[in-house]
């Protein structure tokens, strides 16, 4: 065949720009760190990469939902304890007043105490996390319990936090769950739930008014009231617990599920930089060797040999 | 008897043909590198021979012709992959500008804005009450509109860029045309003469293969050297005669270039050019079907995230206790919501306290209450899209209906939003439980709903009827772009007329994406095929046509040394005539 000087030089150049063009691909790969760099780098690819990086962002909104729905349950847990306490004093103070003939100063320290709790237990309905009243229900903003009664009308709407996809958790416990908040009671039925705020009232009324008849009812009615009340509230704090519980193993699943996809993509759109490397280098080789060799073809001609 | 004096003949015939020869060695040489020149030989024969008594004596040399050596065959061969080159590059290039607009993978692509919309939303359900998240679901909010928009403008700048490219190239055709035909002018008269013109068809030829990238041609020679050019069946140049072409507008679609025929006299547009192949099929292609199909992917996302948005955030109630607003305005309202025509509500911009982010009214609730917000956010993974169905339905037909159906303005399902090409109406049905067996009764519905959709949108819009257990509502705007997009609301659910969709935000996109990603990747493979075809076309065509240099400084020797030999010749007849002349006959002297 014949051979002219161009052939030689448009081979070289032709393969020398392919030789830099696959250097430029793998030096891409490897300053990105990804193998995926545009769509048409591999189309199946890109679709899993973008797939699971929406995925990895969602997991992260979830984990954000979790961590803040748990801080909110944690901080009405913590309330319910410290009411739990305090009715738990009450408890024992009814039982004192309506068993032992008390002396008048005795009964006024108990008295003074029961109204001291009593404020407590309003403190406690008006709990906020952060700036939010946590048993307002979606009326968040205002404290539920104001002067001598809750507000009107009281919010018991739940407020949920998405965990996952379509799965919501309901983060909020409302008075009504654990004040019984506006149940009105029955006076011939003490097995009526009734409003712990009118409860306790009702133990200061009847240890006040002096009456013997009202002393009796502190011990007959006044303290299964309370004891249903002191139920309510444990109820709703294993309510609480078992949420907390719920949201703990979301948790957890959240974080695999987070390693998992953080490491399918890395399988998808990163690089093996090991082997990129080596890739570049055995290119870099074949790059240099070209222009080597290029050097040594494309010069002399006859006229070298002339003279 | 032989001439005295025809040695010297033959002696100043070799030294004429030599130096000949020599000079285009030299033109060899000094073309070595220019674009499209194939080399030239001499060939010399010998001159008329003299007949003597003892045969036939040779009188010398002359130089019969000089040729270009090349092959016809090769030069078809590499216009047809030329012009394949042609195309797929201009394809690629273009493709790779819209990867360029699509950005995947990065971290401020649509997909990037439009995960940080709906975690926007998933914030403001947890905490309804801070203004500081509903300004960050209001700055998402045009975060995404912004960058719809500006996709939308890439999307256009890049058609009108094609559309110049276009018209460039048109230029160009025009151009190498009349250097076609001037050519042809000149060749046929050189050749006429007797001389084949080696240079002007180099040129030539030279231009049919730029041509060839530009636009599959049809390349016939006559018998009196002038070329004939057809593009699509129709003769560009015919000898000497040049027909123009020039750029229109497209009378169908404003959004590209059509190319069409002038008549030679008059300069009017004749009829439209048929391309098929090289660059402009390539510019053709993709402003016809791929770029305006992505940017209708997109502007189809767009009108069903703003649709289904909108739709959740009329049913909400802001912090200031309003409902009933869009979260989404279009800037012209005159025409659908588009990539181009999206921004957030400037009511909302304005007070962020209108973001609906709860779902009753009732007044001691609003500050906590981000269930609307949730359903918002929720929308990510709802199906609320198809993926390839680019033109709207017509018609809406909804499922079967159960026995009894109620509809009752205190449970809000009495609302039915109807768009018709991009206009949204609200219908308000009356309240009721309707028997869905009684066909007077759902007729009554029917025409009911078909007054409304008279009143909203004037008579012939879309007719509603009652058939069968089931509702329907369809356009009669004919084909083209009217119909229904769209029917939905609390009261289509009821009637079981919302349309039905199957893929989420997310997949449509990422489909969108993958599609562009197998095209590119095949446009990338063929240009990178053909280029290698024609480089050994190239190289095919160089072994046949091109100058060696070895080989012109071996022929420069050759000649060189003839010439010598030639002169030597001359001389040796000199000494030869000298003696004759001057020393013959001087015996005794």
């Amino acid at each position: 065949m014949r051979m002219t000087n161009n052939i030689m030089i448009n081979n070289l150049k032709h393969n020398i720009s392919r030789n830099m063009y696959r250097l430029s691909t793998l030096d891409t790969m490897l300053s990105t760190g990804k193998r995926i760099n545009k769509p048409s780098d591999d189309p199946t690819g890109i679709v899993n990469s973008l797939r699971l990086s929406s995925r990895l962002k969602e997991t992260t909104q979830y984990q954000g939902n979790v961590a803040d729905a748990k801080s909110w349950l944690e901080s009405t847990d913590s309330a319910l304890g410290s009411l739990n306490a305090v009715l738990n004093r009450v408890y024992e103070l009814t039982v004192k007043a309506a068993n032992g003939p008390l002396s008048v100063e005795d009964r006024g320290t108990i008295m003074e105490e029961l109204s001291q709790l009593k404020n407590e237990v309003i403190t406690i309905a008006n709990t906020s996390h952060g700036d939010r009243y946590v048993f307002g229900g979606r009326n968040t903003t205002e404290p539920p319990y104001q002067g001598t009664d809750w507000i009107t009308p009281l919010n018991t709407a739940q407020i949920n936090y998405e965990i996952g996809v379509g799965i919501t958790v309901p983060v909020n416990v409302t008075a009504d769950q654990v004040f019984s908040a506006g149940q009105p009671g029955d006076p011939d039925d003490p097995a009526a739930p009734q409003d712990l705020l009118t409860t306790l009232q009702q133990i200061i009324d009847h240890m006040s008014s002096g009456v013997t008849e009202d002393i009796n009812k502190l011990g007959n009615e006044d303290l299964e009231r309370l004891k249903l009340n002191i139920d309510t509230v444990l109820s709703a704090r294993a309510q609480i617990g078992a949420r907390v519980n719920r949201l703990e193993m979301a948790s957890d699943r959240l974080y695999e599920l987070e390693i998992n996809l953080t490491s399918l993509k890395e399988d998808v759109e990163g690089v093996d930089p090991a082997k990129v490397i080596l890739d570049m280098k055995n290119q870099e080789n074949v790059y240099t060797a070209a222009l080597a060799v290029g050097a040594r073809i494309i010069q002399p001609t006859l006229m070298n040999f002339l003279n | 008897m032989r001439s005295t004096f025809s040695g010297l003949n033959i002696g100043a015939s070799a030294l004429a043909a030599q130096q000949r020869a020599l000079d285009v060695t030299g033109h060899n040489i000094a073309n070595a590198n220019t674009q499209g020149y194939s080399r030239q030989s001499v060939s010399m024969v010998t001159t008329r021979p003299i007949r003597t008594y003892s045969g036939f004596v040779g009188t010398g040399v002359q130089i019969n012709n000089i040729t270009r050596i090349r092959d016809q065959f090769v030069d078809a061969q590499i216009r047809n992959e030329i012009n394949l080159t042609g195309e797929w590059e201009t394809k690629y290039d273009i493709l790779s500008k819209l990867e360029l607009i699509i950005n995947e993978p990065s971290d401020n692509s649509l997909r990037s804005v439009l995960d940080e919309y709906w975690a926007a939303w998933q914030q403001l359900s947890k905490n309804p009450e801070s203004s500081a998240v509903r300004a960050a679901v209001m700055q998402s909010g045009i975060t995404l509109s912004d960058t719809l928009n500006h996709m939308s403008r890439q999307f256009t700048d890049l058609q009108d860029d094609l559309n110049n490219e276009i018209t460039v190239k048109v230029t160009e055709i025009n151009s190498y045309g009349r250097q076609i035909r001037d050519l042809n002018v000149q060749i046929v008269k050189a050749e006429t003469e007797g001389f084949p013109a080696n240079d002007l068809r180099d040129r030539r030829d030279y231009l049919v293969d730029q041509l060839a990238r530009i636009a599959d041609i049809g390349v016939n020679e006559d018998s009196v050297g002038a070329l004939q050019i057809t593009i699509g069946g129709r003769a560009l140049v015919a000898r000497e005669e040049l027909t123009e072409m020039k750029c229109i507008q497209n009378q169908f679609d404003p959004s590209r270039t059509a190319i069409v025929w002038l008549d030679r006299s008059t300069g009017n547009p004749l009829g439209e050019v048929s391309i098929k192949g090289g660059e402009l099929k390539g510019y053709l292609d993709m402003l016809k079907t791929t770029v305006p199909q992505l940017k209708e992917e997109i502007d189809e996302l767009t009108r069903r995230i703003a649709t289904e948005v909108n739709e959740l955030h009329r049913q909400g109630y802001g912090a200031d206790k309003s409902t009933g607003l869009d979260f989404f305005t279009r800037l012209d309202d005159n025409v659908p919501f588009s990539a181009a025509n999206i921004r957030v509500n400037q009511d909302i911009i304005d007070d962020i306290t209108k973001i609906a982010a709860a779902i009753t009214d009732d007044p001691d609730a609003l500050a906590g209450d981000g269930a609307n917000a949730l359903l918002l956010a929720q929308l990510k993974s709802k199906k609320a899209i198809n993926p390839g169905v680019f033109s709207p339905p017509l018609s809406v037909t909804g499922t079967t209906l159960p026995a009894t159906v109620e509809i009752s303005a205190a449970s809000g399902n009495n609302r039915l939003y109807v768009t018709i090409d991009g206009t949204t109406r609200t219908l308000t049905l009356a309240d009721g439980i309707y028997d869905t067996t009684d066909t007077t009764q759902m007729d009554a519905l029917a025409a009911d709903i078909q007054a409304q959709l008279d009143a909203e949108f004037g008579p012939l819009a879309a007719a509603a009827s009652f058939s069968g257990g089931r509702l329907q509502i369809s356009s009669l705007g004919g084909e083209s772009h009217s119909g229904i997009y769209e029917i939905s609301g609390s009261a289509a659910s009821v009637l079981g007329l919302k349309t039905g969709y199957n893929t989420t935000f997310d997949d449509f996109f990422r489909s969108s994406v993958a599609q562009l990603g197998v095209i590119t990747m095949e446009a990338e493979r063929m240009t990178d095929n053909q280029n290698l075809l024609l480089n050994q076309l190239q190289n095919k065509r160089e072994t046949i046509s091109g100058v060696s240099l070895d080989e012109e400084m071996t022929n420069m020797i050759r000649y060189q040394h003839a010439y010598t030999a030639a002169a030597r010749l001359i001389t040796t007849m000199d000494e030869m005539l000298d003696l004759i002349v001057n020393r013959l006959g001087l015996v005794g002297r």
